[in-house]
């Protein structure tokens, strides 16, 4: 696959700081308080989360259960008030600001609800972005990768349009592409079929399959239940905290304490 | 290949025309307001000493008894004398091409070509003047317009006879007032003409240079002093001596006046300037915290992001530098050509000066810098979600008074919105308030020192209590002058004066300059003096005298009670100092004593050189169409008269001086009256678009375009009354500042402070104006907005 050649390379076979463990994401105690004006707020409660290379993970619940929160962890997109988040042998929970968005740009591609592309760009010109960033690819074989990565998705007509110019599912696509510019080993996704049609969220989660079918780690929020039942695995948040019971995942055990057998599973 | 984040840039300021305009004009104007003033500075006072020096300017100049070339020699060949040279000086009279008479003080030597000290040059025409020819200096151009080279010019020579002389063309001479200021006008002719004029071959001024420390004017005195006794050895009266300040053209502390409000004003638009780009730019990248959040998700490091909106800020300038800086220099050409052109010399420097250059990029390009890091690096330091969140419509809180202010009221709705959005935005909202309040105060404080100038100069109107000064070539008993004068049925009263020039010898053995010491009847009413100190004259006193401020600035060490010897024609007399008076603007101090006791050192009893007279009308028509029959009466009666100076002419110079001060200080003010007006646009324009999702909720619950229109008018007006407030309160202590500066600068003494409260209502007046202006425009922008597009905004 295209996206597996980059130098980066995938999951294990990266960076070699691996701390020994196996799994890909490790969450140890991880604790979130926010401040607010009717004093701190608790988010998350000391959560222990383990995901290995290649999992497609939905992590699912009610509103305000804290599931952005927990996603945020792991993306570096928030920082923890205790506990340590570990990915791909990195303690990202470490990382200074800018060391963070630099580890993500070559190691993590995220998608958000509301897509945030550069309003400015055109389409090619967000996917490529990344890549300038993380100066990887040869600048001359940027346009063409993203133009790939928009056949991907296909969308290649598209390339040369302003954001605006599109749907709600074509921006989410460019998105995706956008997030696997630097063919990272690991997607990030905070209820990206959240702002969809059922008919375009479907497109969007075939996506997604294909792509953790290629071996790409993926942690997605999720409302979506009938979504989540697709997944290798779901995670529920309640009030903060992983729950135990059962959830409708397809499986037949709660696939948060059995992230092996969800692993050999595949 | 260009690179993405370049073209990021320049997509940002392609798709935010009305922004980058903003923001460009914001630092333009402080761009050009600074490069406007520095260059306006430098190029003046350069040019202004280049042009003075390179006359060769004489060191110390000699009013004498009529002599000839062998005391020339003379004095040329004394050790310490590098130079010397003679001229004729005779005030004759000149007919304009308006019909009417102006006095013309006439100087003669054999050949100006030859001539090495205090030169002038040819304007027009062929330098020098030829026998029968008049050359006449070019800021007087005016008075002889339509009047050819080769065309005859009437002059009256002082025995009143009238002589055709052939116009010659202009000359320059940096040495004489201009005709913007002095009532006086020069001309130019040789000897012989000056011999067919009736007057004296020989010369009665004496002009030389030091041959060494030239710029130590003590060391000049001192020359000088020698130089006199050597004379008054010859045999010939010295009448009075002039030293200039060494080097310097004698306007220059009127230039440094200007340049003083100048360098205020231009420090103010600075901080001005600063403020405002701080503000705009802060905002611009404040506005982008979200992309930044988007790129360091995608991977963009701190580096990268900063070097994008650096990028941004750096085009930001460049554009407001290409448009300011030819401005700028244009600005300063206009500047400094009406004002060279008011001190009569030329302003020949045309490049910017370095400094110019290097303070503009300061303020283009260093300023912005500066203000969009402080966003930037906050935006950097932030987590990815803390800046893109959307925690409900607008993450900053009103703050808490404004919420109590407005909170609970029934029926305030719409206001409540307005004052609280008002204060959500804290340090954009202080900002906005110090750069309207700068701007208001300094406008205040402007026309306050304008107000203070003319205060002051009422004050010195009131001293005048005359209407018409005669001075005499000679001097007559007063009865008969009084009888003369009377002849005339306009006159109501008359007083005869003595004035005679005097130098005072100083303790340590200097001598001044030249004074006026001038008897005056002790219960005149003619003069109305403001006393600082001690008492006015009275009929019983014997040497009493009181001396003017302009006179103290010269003898700072005077007092009240104290003797001094004055030195009138050569002989020492002794006075005793009963009181000081406020200055008169005058260029040389007063002395003044009873004219008893005047003519009793000068065994002049009952003699007077100078009349003053009170008119039945004194209205300044009057004033000049009676000065000329007065004139008449006197010439008539076999009189010499030297000139006649209607107080309404003096008061029209001084009023000319003072203009030049405040005109520029009014244009000033206008332009900082439009940086306050860009800096509330800015904001107001930033609040609005920062809100535009708000607004569209607000709309989308049914607020009509009137409602929303006037949420944001509110805002600015409440934005405009509070900024004029505090320029109120600020522009207090700031006009006393600048017109204690402006007098000190101009007169050496603190002008009569007097607060412009009519300023004050006209800043409130365009307070309101610019906040409805600036707050209309963005008002009209939201209320166009479709709910849809407000609420996709981005
Ligand atoms: N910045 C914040 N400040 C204060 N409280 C916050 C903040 N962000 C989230 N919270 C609180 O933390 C809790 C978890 O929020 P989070 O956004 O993770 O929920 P979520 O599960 O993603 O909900 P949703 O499905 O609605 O997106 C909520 O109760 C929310 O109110
Ligand atoms: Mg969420």
């Amino acid at each position: 696959m295209f996206w597996n050649n980059s130098k980066n390379g995938g999951g294990f076979t990266g960076k070699g700081i691996r701390t020994g463990s196996e799994y890909l994401i490790e969450l140890n105690g991880i604790t979130k308080q926010y401040e607010t004006a009717a004093g701190p707020f608790t988010a998350l409660h000391d959560i222990d989360l383990r995901i290995g290379a290649g999992e497609f993970v939905a992590i699912i619940g009610k509103s305000g259960s804290g599931k952005s929160t927990l996603l945020n962890m792991i993306a570096g997109i928030d920082r923890p008030t205790g506990g340590e988040v570990i990915v791909q042998g990195t303690p990202v929970h470490k990382l200074s600001e800018g060391q963070m968005a630099e580890w993500r740009g070559r190691n993590l591609g995220i998608i958000f609800q509301f897509f945030q592309l550069l309003p400015t760009l055109t389409v090619a010109e967000n996917i490529m972005l990344p890549m300038e960033f993380a100066g990887l690819y040869a600048p001359k074989q940027r346009r063409a990768r993203a133009l790939e990565l928009l056949e991907l998705v296909d969308l290649v007509d598209q390339a040369d349009k302003l954001p605006s110019a599109l749907s709600g599912g074509q921006q989410q696509r460019v998105a995706i592409a956008r997030a696997l510019a630097n063919d990272p080993p690991i997607l990030v996704a905070d209820e990206p079929t959240g702002n969809l049609d059922s008919k375009t969220a479907d497109a969007i989660f075939d996506l997604f399959e294909r792509l953790a079918a290629e071996g790409k780690t993926i942690v997605m929020v999720t409302h979506d239940i009938e979504l989540a039942g697709r997944v290798g695995r779901a995670v529920t948040v309640v009030d903060g905290e992983l729950v135990d019971e059962p959830v409708p995942v397809g499986l037949d055990m709660p696939a948060y304490i059995a992230p092996d057998y969800a692993l050999a599973a595949r | 290949m260009l690179k993405i984040r370049w073209l990021k840039i320049i997509r940002e300021l392609q798709s935010n025309k009305a922004r980058t305009l903003l923001v460009v004009l914001s630092i333009a104007v402080g761009v050009f307001a600074v490069g406007t003033i520095v260059n306006s500075w430098i190029v003046m006072l350069n040019d202004l000493s280049a042009a003075y020096l390179a006359t060769d300017p004489a060191d110390a100049i000699f009013n004498l008894e009529p002599f000839g070339d062998d005391v020339v020699s003379a004095v040329e060949g004394m050790r310490e004398v590098d130079s010397s040279e003679g001229r004729a000086s005779v005030v004759v009279k000149l007919d304009t091409s308006d019909g009417e008479q102006v006095n013309l003080n006439l100087y003669a030597v054999e050949d100006f070509r030859q001539l090495k000290l205090s030169r002038m040059t040819q304007e027009t025409g062929d330098w020098p003047p030829l026998r029968r020819q008049i050359f006449v200096e070019r800021s007087w151009a005016d008075s002889l317009e339509g009047v050819a080279i080769g065309d005859n010019v009437i002059v009256e020579a002082p025995d009143g006879r009238e002589y055709e002389l052939v116009f010659g063309g202009l000359a320059h001479d940096l040495h004489q007032p201009s005709a913007f200021v002095s009532d006086t006008a020069y001309g130019y002719v040789d000897l012989d003409t000056l011999e067919w004029l009736g007057q004296d071959r020989t010369f009665n001024r004496l002009y030389i240079t030091v041959s060494e420390n030239r710029l130590d004017k003590d060391h000049i005195t001192a020359v000088a002093q020698d130089v006199k006794e050597r004379l008054e050895r010859d045999g010939i009266a010295v009448r009075s001596v002039t030293i200039p300040t060494p080097g310097e053209h004698f306007a220059t502390p009127f230039v440094k006046a200007f340049l003083l409000v100048l360098g205020f004003l231009g420090i103010f638009s600075m901080f001005l300037s600063g403020a405002l780009v701080l503000n705009t730019v802060s905002a611009v990248v404040a506005r982008q915290v979200k992309q930044i959040g988007v790129m360091k998700a995608i991977g963009g490091s701190n580096i990268q992001i900063t070097e994008i909106y650096i990028g941004t800020v750096v085009v930001f300038g460049l554009l407001s530098l290409s448009i300011a800086v030819p401005l700028a220099l244009l600005g300063t050409r206009a500047l400094s050509d009406f004002y060279a052109g008011a001190i009569n010399f030329d302003v020949v420097t045309t490049s910017i000066p370095p400094v110019v250059i290097l303070l503009e990029v300061f303020v283009g390009l260093a300023v912005p810098i500066t203000a969009a890091l402080i966003p930037i690096l906050a935006g950097t330091r932030m987590t990815v979600r803390e800046a893109i969140s959307d925690y409900g419509i607008g993450s900053d809180n009103p703050n808490s008074l404004a919420m109590r202010l407005t909170s609970g009221r029934p029926g305030i709705g719409a206001l409540a919105l307005a004052f609280r959005n008002t204060f959500r935005r804290k340090t954009r909202l202080a900002l906005t308030l110090i750069t309207l309040t700068l701007a208001g105060a300094t406008f205040v404080s402007v026309l306050s020192v304008r107000r203070a100038l003319y205060t002051s100069f009422d004050e010195v109107l009131g001293y005048y209590q005359y209407d018409i000064l005669t001075d005499f070539s000679d001097t007559y008993r007063f009865t008969q002058i009084e009888r003369e004068a009377q002849r005339l049925p306009e006159v109501a009263a008359v007083e005869g004066w003595l004035a005679v020039g005097a130098v005072r010898q100083r303790p340590d053995d200097t001598e001044s300059g030249s004074y006026q010491l001038i008897g005056i009847p002790p219960e005149s009413d003619f003069l109305d003096p403001i006393l600082t100190a001690g008492r006015w004259l009275s009929a019983d006193d014997r040497d009493a005298v009181v001396v003017n401020s302009d006179f103290l600035n010269g003898e700072p060490d005077v007092q009240v009670g104290d003797w001094i010897t004055l030195a009138v024609d050569g002989d020492d007399t002794l006075w005793q100092v009963v009181g000081t008076i406020t200055t008169q603007y005058n260029p040389t101090g007063a002395v003044y004593t009873t004219g008893e006791a005047l003519g009793r050192q000068l065994n002049l009893v009952g003699y007077a050189n100078q009349v003053a007279i009170r008119l039945v009308d004194g209205s300044p028509e009057a004033q000049k169409r009676i000065a000329p029959l007065v004139e008449e009466r006197f010439k008539n009666a076999g009189m010499l008269v030297g000139r006649t100076t209607a107080i309404s002419d003096f008061v029209e110079s001084f009023e000319a001086r003072f203009n030049l001060l405040t005109v520029f200080m009014l244009m000033m003010a206008f332009l900082l009256a439009i940086v306050g007006g860009f800096g509330l646009a800015g904001m107001m324009g930033l609040n609005v678009l920062e809100r535009v999702r708000e607004i569209g909720v607000i709309r989308a619950i049914g607020a009509s375009d009137r409602q929303v229109r006037r949420i944001i008018l509110s805002e600015g007006i409440v934005v405009g009354l509070i900024s004029w407030v505090l320029a109120f309160v600020l522009s207090f202590p700031l006009s006393k500042l600048l017109s204690d500066g402006v007098g000190l600068a101009f007169a050496n003494e603190p002008l009569t402070f007097s607060f412009s409260y009519g300023g004050g209502a006209l800043w409130l007046g365009f307070a309101l104006l610019i906040a409805i202006i600036a707050s209309y425009i963005p008002a009209r922008g939201a209320s166009r907005l479709s709910v849809r597009e407000t609420l996709v905004y981005e």
